[in-house]
């Protein structure tokens, strides 16, 4: 029998926790939300899953992953990582390598078979068409799908992913993982229909007019910004958009000898590094600005220095030099770099009289992408910004025709993928909010973090470098199309993982729920949470869970306060569940007859006696057993008879024990009754009244307690589905008292339905409190 | 230290020191059939050790039942190890330890709640119009902790524990005693006595002593033996009530005529009954009634227990014992099981709760209802005739 300290109190991560014994209680902090967790667009709890992957917990990581991320293989590869950026750990040794490890999961379970996605029936009679199949559109079809709505996506090219599969090469991104992915998402019961055309094929007003009641435009950027220069249409150059798509969707293989790329951006390094793979022997960048002010991630730019590109900064195209119909060559000005434009980047200026002449036989031109809103030309409700962006209305995020909506770059102009993912969280919920006529929720914002903020930094106690990414040799790789990076192993990924510093507070990993579905723990928010994800009263929360084999507890450490520099405690949550006192049971079958989940049986022991058992996969923990027991045989790990004594043994007049369950679901009505009593009464919570057996209740009459009050749900309410084993046992209590010529009424029932009635209808919240 | 003096005075008192290592205790104790770490001599040892404390981790402290059937098998005469057990006991509650009252405390608290106020019960709601009592009389019928039995047990194993109490009026009534019954009767302290709790037990010895002297009976009469022997110690501890303690069925058998049996029927002693008999056992059955009754414990040529000694106890041990000896009363083809103790009865009921037990052909009856019962049939045939 594990030893119990008794009841305890204390300070937890943001939450209010009442464990087990009558008056543990852990109490309030505002929750923090960790760096990386407040950097992350999509809302990732990214520390979470870093976690959970530090214990081995893949599955458990890469579903906390997925509650926002549809495309964790793909966002595991190409995501610009702002978390990374922000990572607490940055300032020492290095950011957690936080992206390799979400690829390393996804990897992790792919390798292990894949994923099977349960298909979805639509429960609501409402249609939405999705335009457009990049990560915006498919995360919010998901989202809507996963509601209940029936969604189309229409997909303009004849291959699903959007900028994904046009824009971004695979030796970035594998093709069979964004197919993977695409499909794990369509399989919940998405229809695609690719190779149509909105506006040419299908118009928005045909789409309303066939009964799709929501139209959703998240067609992406994917208009080339042109270089304004002369020479623009020789043969020989091409906007990078376009000579992405014709060699990752068209197969195209060739490109030139001699590339030339402009541009300082991701799509100008993933133009180089392909031309590279297309077998040029010279690739050249030319940026207009300096190399600290390029936008590709430097880790992009290191990779692509290392295949052979070479970087030339402060030139500006000037005009393109022409030979027999095709480029030739560039001529360049220098440029100087002067005060800040609008976009915070110092301007460059052109210093006349510098120009020079770069040769080429291709010229790609990574100068940026807008929308391409032909498609939508001349539609009802379409207005167009002057940065050639869809103008929405910010809270509504519909266009000014009601039912039409638009999202991701279409709306922001070029954004990252998880930016286009968190777009696409944003716009489902304004969806479904339309549809439904309720109030969107997400108006002002689709990450689930409230913007506490983060004060205090821990520190890391050893230094640990970051366990480099595994990649392929720069020279072998820069001829092939072949993944560059490769996954980390399990050993290297917990290892990497456990390099976290664990910022903020509790991990809100809820890896309790699926344990504790509010058995061992009733926990309620004050102040922060987060809304519209958990149920507020269903969880514990726990500093690294490392939760035993046995799936009977919860162990780790508990971040006793952020403020205080990070105070651990050690802590152990387990189940309350039944156990037997082989040396005290006397096979008599009560707790048998008293379990209602059939956990407990009387069985004969090999010399014939009769002996009760538990089953704690069945065990709930509701202690009727335990209420029953003639003999004290059947106790319950965390909330044991002699807690609850112990805690029992200071009161004195009046005690009024509550069920925990029945406070978190009428608190008004509760702190009502609470004050309608006299101040010195003493409030005692149980994790269920019907736990408080006859014997506990006669014992506290015999000591100095006159009155004993038990706030308690009725048969219908009651989380465990019967108040029997409490009525009985007042029942005869209230006989004993009458037998001894004491008030029988010093043992009382405040019941639910009627002392909390009122009130308890109105919140229309009894549904939660049943099984 | 001064628990040590006192318990090494008790030691001295009771002679517990002047063991032969006979090991006669140990043959009929039913606590060292089934716990190897128990003897009386392991207590005295350990009681006696420079540690006594290890007493209360090892459990022996609450071990004994205090059944007394290892001072009838002592060859000291002197020897009083259950008196020893119970001052030790004293010691160590004295220092605050609590003791394990079984059934979870539940009748302990009752018992304390008795001892604590000044209380009108509303005990006696099992009399019917057709029972005669009296305030006043020269015989007291102490009914003991039945009414709360009733409540706490009744239902758990099926059997109304108030029938005791009212086959002992109806007894007396048919010779013609109308009992005094005391409405405000408390328990009669001998689990409070027996596990140390003096001042608990002081206070009811007090209340009962007081209540019955002031009935003015010369006779009390139980249908409990834990009763009758604690009543029958009352004037020797203090207080003293002025009467002759006798176990009801003994005290009539002269006056109700022998029961001719229907069913081949033994008897379940308890370990208090012996000592108030006036005879002995089988002096008693051969007079109650016609045909042969056998005790138990001579058919199986030991003592035979409960196992609980009150609520001193009950657990998968004393579960042990009842399960052998209903086994070893089917085996001899008994049909029909009488207690003497109520306590005996509550706790072969929770014994045979199981369903292979309730679809046994054993049908256990306490000795005072079945008499009460059977007397009836047979005075209500002789009008009849």
């Amino acid at each position: 029998m594990p030893s119990d300290n008794g009841p305890q109190e204390g300070l937890v991560s943001g939450f209010d926790l009442i464990v087990g014994a009558a008056n543990q209680r852990w109490s309030v902090v505002p929750s923090q939300v960790a760096p990386c967790n407040a950097a992350c667009p999509a809302g990732v709890n990214v520390k979470a899953y870093v976690a959970l992957t530090a214990e081995g917990k893949f599955d458990e990581a890469l579903e906390v992953v997925r509650e926002r991320i549809a495309l964790p293989g793909v966002l595991g590869r190409i995501c610009p990582r702002p978390c990374e950026e922000k990572c607490a750990r940055a300032r020492f040794d290095g950011a957690v390598a936080i992206c390799a490890l979400k690829r390393f999961l996804a990897d992790y379970e792919l390798r292990r078979g894949g994923r099977y996605p349960k298909r979805l029936t639509p429960t609501r009679p409402e249609k939405v068409a999705v335009i457009g199949s990049g990560p915006c559109g498919l995360t919010a079809a998901q989202d809507l799908a996963r509601s209940g709505f029936a969604v189309t996506i229409f997909e303009r090219l004849t291959t699903p992913g959007g900028m994904l599969v046009a824009a971004i090469p695979s030796f970035r991104l594998p093709r069979d993982i964004l197919e993977l992915e695409i499909d794990n998402i369509l399989q919940i019961g998405i229809e695609m229909r690719t190779g149509v055309s909105v506006g040419r094929d299908i118009t928005i007003d045909d789409l309303f007019g066939r009964g799709w009641d929501a139209v959703l435009i998240a067609a992406g950027a994917h208009s080339p910004i042109g270089l304004n220069v002369q020479g623009e249409q020789l043969a020989g150059v091409e906007d990078a958009l376009s000579f992405l798509r014709s060699v990752n969707l068209d197969g195209k293989a060739h490109g030139g000898k001699n590339v030339i790329v402009i541009g300082g951006g991701d799509s100008a390094i993933d133009s180089a590094r392909t031309a590279l793979r297309l077998g040029a022997g010279r690739v050249r960048i030319f940026y207009r600005r300096s190399r600290q002010q390029m936008p590709a991630r430097d880790y992009e730019v290191e990779a692509a220095k290392a295949e052979g590109v070479q970087l030339h900064f402060l030139a500006g195209p000037r005009r393109i030099v022409e030979n027999q119909g095709r480029v030739a060559g560039v001529e360049f000005v220098r440029m100087r770099l002067a005060e800040p434009d609008k976009s915070g980047r110092p301007r460059p200026v052109p210093i006349e009289g510098t120009e020079w002449v770069e040769e080429c036989d291709m010229l790609i031109a990574a100068l940026g992408q807008k929308p391409d809103l032909e498609f939508v030309q001349g539609q009802e409700g379409i207005e167009v910004s002057r940065w050639g962006t869809l103008v929405v209305d910010p809270e509504s995020l519909m266009c000014s025709r009601p039912g039409l909506f638009a999202a991701g770059d279409v709306v922001s102009g070029p954004a990252t993928a998880v930016e286009a993912i968190a777009a696409g969280h944003h716009v489902a919920q304004a969806i479904q909010a339309y549809l439904t006529g309720r109030q969107n929720l997400a108006s002002s914002s689709c990450a689930p973090f409230l913007p506490v903020p983060f004060e205090v930094v821990p520190e890391p106690s050893v230094e640990a470098k970051r366990v480099p990414v595994p990649e392929r040799d720069p020279e072998k790789r820069a001829r092939s199309f072949d993944e560059v990076e490769d996954a980390y192993s399990a050993s290297q990924a917990m290892q990497e993982a456990s390099r976290c510093l664990m910022c903020g507070s509790c991990l809100e990993c809820r890896q309790c729920i699926n344990l504790c579905d509010g058995r061992y723990a009733v926990l309620s928010f004050q102040g922060a949470g987060l809304p519209g994800l958990v149920e507020p009263g269903t969880l514990i929360k726990c500093w690294r869970p490392a939760l035993a084999e046995s799936g009977q507890k919860l162990e780790g450490e508990v971040l006793l306060s952020a403020q205080d520099g990070a105070k651990q405690a050690k802590a152990t949550i387990e189940r309350i569940t039944a156990h037997v006192d082989e040396a005290l049971c006397i096979g008599c079958g009560i707790c048998e007859e008293s379990c209602q989940y059939s956990a407990v049986k009387v069985e004969y022991r090999i010399d014939a006696s009769l002996i009760a058992t538990v089953d704690s996969g069945l065990c709930r923990g509701c202690g009727a057993c335990v209420a029953g027991c003639p003999t004290g045989a059947i106790d319950q790990f965390h909330f044991s008879n002699e807690w609850l004594r112990n805690a029992l043994e200071s009161c004195a007049d009046t005690v009024v024990l509550y069920c925990g369950w029945l406070r978190a679901a009428y608190p008004e009505a509760f702190e009502k009754f609470r004050a309608s009593l006299a101040k010195d009464a003493c409030f005692v919570q149980v994790p269920c009244a019907g736990r408080v057996g006859a014997s506990t209740l006669v014992w506290m009459l015999a000591r100095s307690v006159k009155r004993v009050m038990i706030a308690s749900c009725s048969n219908k309410l009651c989380r465990y589905g019967s108040s029997e084993a409490l009525d009985r046992a007042v029942s005869l209590v209230k006989s004993l008292l009458e037998l001894l010529g004491l008030n029988p009424d010093n043992v009382s029932i405040v019941s639910a339905e009627t002392d909390f009635a009122s009130t308890a209808v109105q919140s229309g919240k009894e549904g939660w409190l049943s099984r | 230290m001064t628990g040590k003096k006192e318990i090494e005075r008790l030691a001295k008192q009771m002679r517990v020191q002047a063991c032969l290592d006979c090991r006669k205790c140990e043959e009929v104790c039913p606590i060292c059939r089934d716990n190897s770490e128990f003897s009386p001599q392991a207590f005295v040892k350990l009681a006696l050790s420079p540690q006594p404390e290890r007493l209360v981790s090892s459990g022996l402290l609450w071990a004994c039942i205090s059944c007394g059937l290892c001072r009838s098998a002592c060859p000291d005469e002197q020897t009083d190890f259950p008196e020893f057990v119970r001052g030790v006991r004293e010691t160590f509650v004295k220092t605050g330890q609590e003791p394990p009252f079984g059934h979870r405390g539940m009748v302990s608290a009752v018992g304390r709640l008795q001892a604590s106020g000044d209380l009108s019960q509303k005990r006696l709601s099992w009399l019917t119009n057709a029972t005669k009592t009296a305030e006043s009389g020269d015989v007291l019928y102490f009914v003991g902790c039945l009414p709360y039995y009733d409540v706490i047990f009744s239902e758990r194993i099926k059997k109304r524990l108030t029938q005791i109490a009212l086959a002992g009026v109806r007894l007396l009534n048919s010779v013609g005693i109308t009992p005094v019954v005391l409405p405000n009767e408390v328990c009669c302290g001998s689990d409070f006595y027996w596990m140390g709790d003096r001042q608990t037990a002081q206070s009811l010895f007090a209340k009962n002593a007081e209540l019955i002297r002031r009935s003015g009976a010369k006779t009390v009469v139980v249908t409990c033996p834990e009763c009758g022997s604690m009543l029958r110690m009352y004037p020797k501890l203090g207080y003293d009530h002025g009467c002759q303690v006798h176990y009801l069925a003994d005290f009539l058998r002269k006056l109700i005529g022998p029961v001719r049996l229907a069913e081949k029927t033994a008897l379940l002693s308890s370990c208090r009954l012996a000592p108030l008999l006036a005879e002995d056992l089988q002096g008693l059955l051969g007079s109650l009634f016609k045909g042969e009754v056998h005790s138990l414990a001579d058919d199986l040529n030991k003592p035979v227990c409960c196992g609980t000694g009150g609520w001193l106890r009950s657990d998968a041990l004393t579960r042990a014992m009842q399960d052998d000896l209903l086994v070893a009363a089917m085996n001899r083809g008994y049909t029909q099981l009488l207690t003497v103790c109520p306590k005996c009865r509550v706790h072969l009921g929770f014994a045979m709760r199981p369903e292979a037990w309730r679809r046994a052909e054993l049908n256990v009856e306490d000795l005072t209802v079945f008499l009460s019962n059977n007397v009836e049939k047979a005075s209500h045939g002789r009008v009849q005739a």
